[in-house]
């Protein structure tokens, strides 16, 4: 069994919702990165309608070509693996993607909160005891951050918090479909 | 020094919270140990030889009298009545027990204190100038930018399963009093042109199997971009950092294999394409955060004192530590002393509750109730007056903390070694203590001068042997433990890494092959003003070798060959 957790919009605005049971594949269609770039390439646009996975090893260069992609699965070997994270970073911040980020794999209940802050906002999770504890409201963070990040923002000290950064949030989600 | 606000307090209290629901969760099966060692680690806890132990930051090395209080009363209810003072300002409880933790978190949270990041694969403990903000070296204080830094990196989701440890070291000051080139990344504030001020800085510095003197990345960053600066600089170690083996996994192995030029190529790139408008530091916070540095306020002391010099003059003994363990502050009449915990025969860098408690008392009455702890492992007061010192003297002498030999041969750095750590090969403790003994005449101390020897008891170089002017490095040898010896390292300005001089010795060897290579050295040096160093530096291994290996230095010599060699010529 596996849980797919969302958490809203990017912004975090919505309150978080469980849907229980739901599969990865089961929402949309889902292409290896050389099948989804060939897709890209063939004129059909057929792309923008196609989620595309991809490992935490994708170079930065692919990176740039995705943000057509309604939906992107980053697949994580190993919770340890923080690359992840630089991804989630670049697709939101640098390349300003506001499709669905999901994380799939070694996903576990400790790291959910900072992959949100860090862009994802769709868990695939096949941990029992995670699922369980998720099930139970259970969703471990730390309520305050030093980082002013866009996305799922917590409790900031104001005098971190930037000005210019929530202008450019609120224009990524205008841009969200 | 810095004061947490209502947001610092919700911070560490919360993160204590995270970490007791992280405890139960593991006690009761959910989390794997696999799945709850980055967790732990992350928190300071590792597991030893003999159980946990806890690594408490002190950021940048700043700690006040109610801190040393708290850290008194851990060691006594939930250690076993002392601490151990690390090489990057940090202390170490080693018997506590994983169900007692969150309780010791929330005790230190109390006290503005945590052990984020004291360990794990993330971004450690910043350290910095233990002299930061009185030293008369001072272009600016690192500190601002040091908690900066601080606030920045602790739980930064974006950096917290790098590659492996990421250690940054910042200092301010003309002379380096913190290993910064030692450091994953070392910062330096320096003076610009038209007078403003930014940072060098430095990058793939290390210890460790393989040791690097870090390379200089960028010569001058303004100072408002430090943060989104260092942002590029993590997320290309994060995406590029081998992640294939743990041994070439740090950032200098990527920035060798990459070159610098190369690796700052990709930084800038990097640079260049992150909003660095929203992630640099804004103003409103660097002025909040800029008055908790200010100087407590020092009251007008006459800069000469007749009294500390005639005590001096009659008082062999005080006259020593004021030579050895003092050092003029930015303000007349006031000096800066160290602490040194290296009292020939203990341990280094270990402190009792009853000395803790008893520097924070020392500490309230003569330096404004703040003391600092350095990368040597002693402790630093910060603003003594000149005229409170020979009270000040007589209350470390009473309280068995009034050793004279900052920076002599005896100011021994070492790691706990094989008698705490399951990393080491041999005892690094016993041997420290072995050589302290040797050399603890303080006249032939005072005759050697100058000089920094490191004890490490694995190739993970906690102990820095890599950088003393004389190291010590424990390895196996056949199952039994042996020491390396390593010549010429220094950790300062002129940053290098020691050269290793030949075959190993058996420990109760080395007191006579550290004698051997000092008499080397008094006997060859040019003058009494040539540094152990500089000579170093000047003669290289050569005479150092003949002495300890004979005409035979081609061959492994056996034990007792050395011996004779040694102790006979």
């Amino acid at each position: 069994m596996t849980l797919l957790f969302r958490t809203g919009t990017i912004a975090g605005a919505r309150p978080r919702s469980l849907d229980a049971g739901s599969q990865t594949n089961a929402s949309r269609a889902v292409l290896p990165l050389a099948e989804w770039l060939a897709r890209a390439e063939d004129g059909s646009g057929a792309h923008e309608t196609t989620g595309v996975v991809i490992d935490a090893d994708t170079k930065p260069a692919d990176l740039a070509t995705l943000s057509d992609a309604p939906l992107i699965v980053v697949r994580l070997a190993k919770f340890t693996d923080g690359r992840a994270y630089s991804i989630a970073r670049i697709m939101r911040e640098t390349h300003g993607y506001t499709g669905e980020l999901r994380v799939t794999g070694d996903v576990l209940l400790d790291q959910i909160a900072l992959l949100q802050r860090a862009g994802f906002d769709s868990f695939e999770i096949a941990h029992l005891p995670t699922i369980d504890a998720l099930a139970r409201g259970h969703l471990p963070s730390i309520a305050s951050c030093y980082q002013d990040l866009p996305h799922m923002p917590p409790a900031i000290r104001p005098t971190l918090r930037r000005a210019a950064r929530s202008a450019t949030a609120n224009h990524s989600n205008e841009r969200r479909p | 020094m810095y004061r947490y606000d209502d947001f610092d307090h919700e911070f560490v209290r919360s993160r204590a919270a995270q970490f007791r629901d992280q405890v139960s969760r593991r006690l009761s099966g959910d989390l794997t140990e696999d799945q709850f060692r980055p967790l732990r680690l992350q928190n300071g806890l590792y597991l030893q030889l003999h159980g946990y132990m806890l690594r408490v930051a002190i950021p940048y090395g700043v700690v006040s009298s109610s801190q040393l209080r708290a850290l008194a009363d851990i060691a006594r209810r939930y250690d076993r009545g002392y601490g151990h003072f690390t090489t990057r300002q940090n202390i170490q409880f080693n018997w506590v027990t994983l169900t007692d933790t969150p309780d010791i978190l929330d005790r230190l949270a109390e006290v503005e204190m945590h052990a984020v990041q004291t360990s794990g694969n993330c971004i450690r403990n910043v350290t910095s100038d233990p002299l930061a903000g009185v030293a008369a070296d001072e272009i600016e204080d690192p500190r601002i930018w040091a908690e900066a830094l601080r606030q920045w990196s602790s739980v930064h989701p974006e950096f917290l399963f790098l590659p492996r440890k990421f250690k940054i070291a910042i200092t301010g000051a003309a002379e380096d009093r913190a290993a910064i080139l030692f450091h994953d990344i070392g910062l330096r504030i320096v003076k610009g042109k038209g007078g403003a001020t930014g940072f060098a800085v430095y990058v793939g510095g290390g210890q460790g199997r393989t040791p690097y003197v870090a390379q200089l990345l960028r010569g001058f960053l303004e100072r408002r971009h430090l943060l989104s600066y260092l942002e590029a600089v993590m997320r290309v170690y994060n995406l590029h950092g081998r992640r294939d083996n743990l041994y070439k996994a740090r950032i200098k192995i990527l920035v060798n294999a990459l070159g610098i030029d190369e690796f700052a190529r990709q930084v800038e790139a990097e640079w260049q394409s992150i909003d660095r408008e929203a992630l640099d530091l804004p103003d409103a916070e660097v002025e909040r955060i800029t008055p908790h540095f200010a100087l407590p306020p020092l009251l007008r002391r006459p800069a000469t004192d007749g009294a500390i010099a005639r005590r001096r003059a009659r008082d062999a003994d005080f006259d020593r530590f004021v030579r050895n363990n003092t050092a003029p502050h930015r303000i007349p009449g006031y000096r800066i002393v160290t602490v040194a915990l290296k009292t020939p025969g203990q341990v280094p860098g270990d402190a009792t509750a009853d000395q803790m408690d008893a520097l924070a008392d020392i500490a309230e009455r003569y330096s404004h109730a703040e003391a600092r702890v350095t990368y040597v492992q002693n402790i630093v007061l910060p603003h003594v007056a000149l005229a409170d010192l020979a009270d000040l003297y007589d209350r470390l002498v009473a309280d068995g903390l009034a050793s004279a030999n900052a920076g002599l041969i005896t100011d021994i750095i070492a790691c706990p070694g094989l008698d705490y750590c399951n990393l080491a090969n041999a005892r690094a403790i016993p041997v420290a203590q072995a050589i302290a003994r040797r050399f603890d005449d303080p006249d032939r101390a005072a005759e050697i001068g100058a000089l920094r020897l490191n004890i490490s008891g694995c190739i993970n170089a906690c102990g820095h042997h890599h950088s003393g002017n004389i190291g010590i490095l424990g390895v196996d040898k056949k199952g039994t433990e042996h020491y390396q010896i390593t010549l010429g390292g220094s950790p300062g300005d002129d940053a290098e890494v020691g050269t290793i001089v030949g075959p190993s010795f058996a420990a109760e060897d080395v007191p006579d092959a550290i004698e051997a290579i000092i008499a080397t050295y008094l006997e060859q040096r040019d003058s009494a003003g040539e540094s152990f160093l500089e000579f170093y530096r000047r003669v290289g291994t050569g005479p150092f070798k003949a002495r300890l290996y004979g005409s035979r230095s081609d061959n492994a010599p056996t034990r007792s060959r050395v011996l004779e060699t040694t102790i006979g010529g």
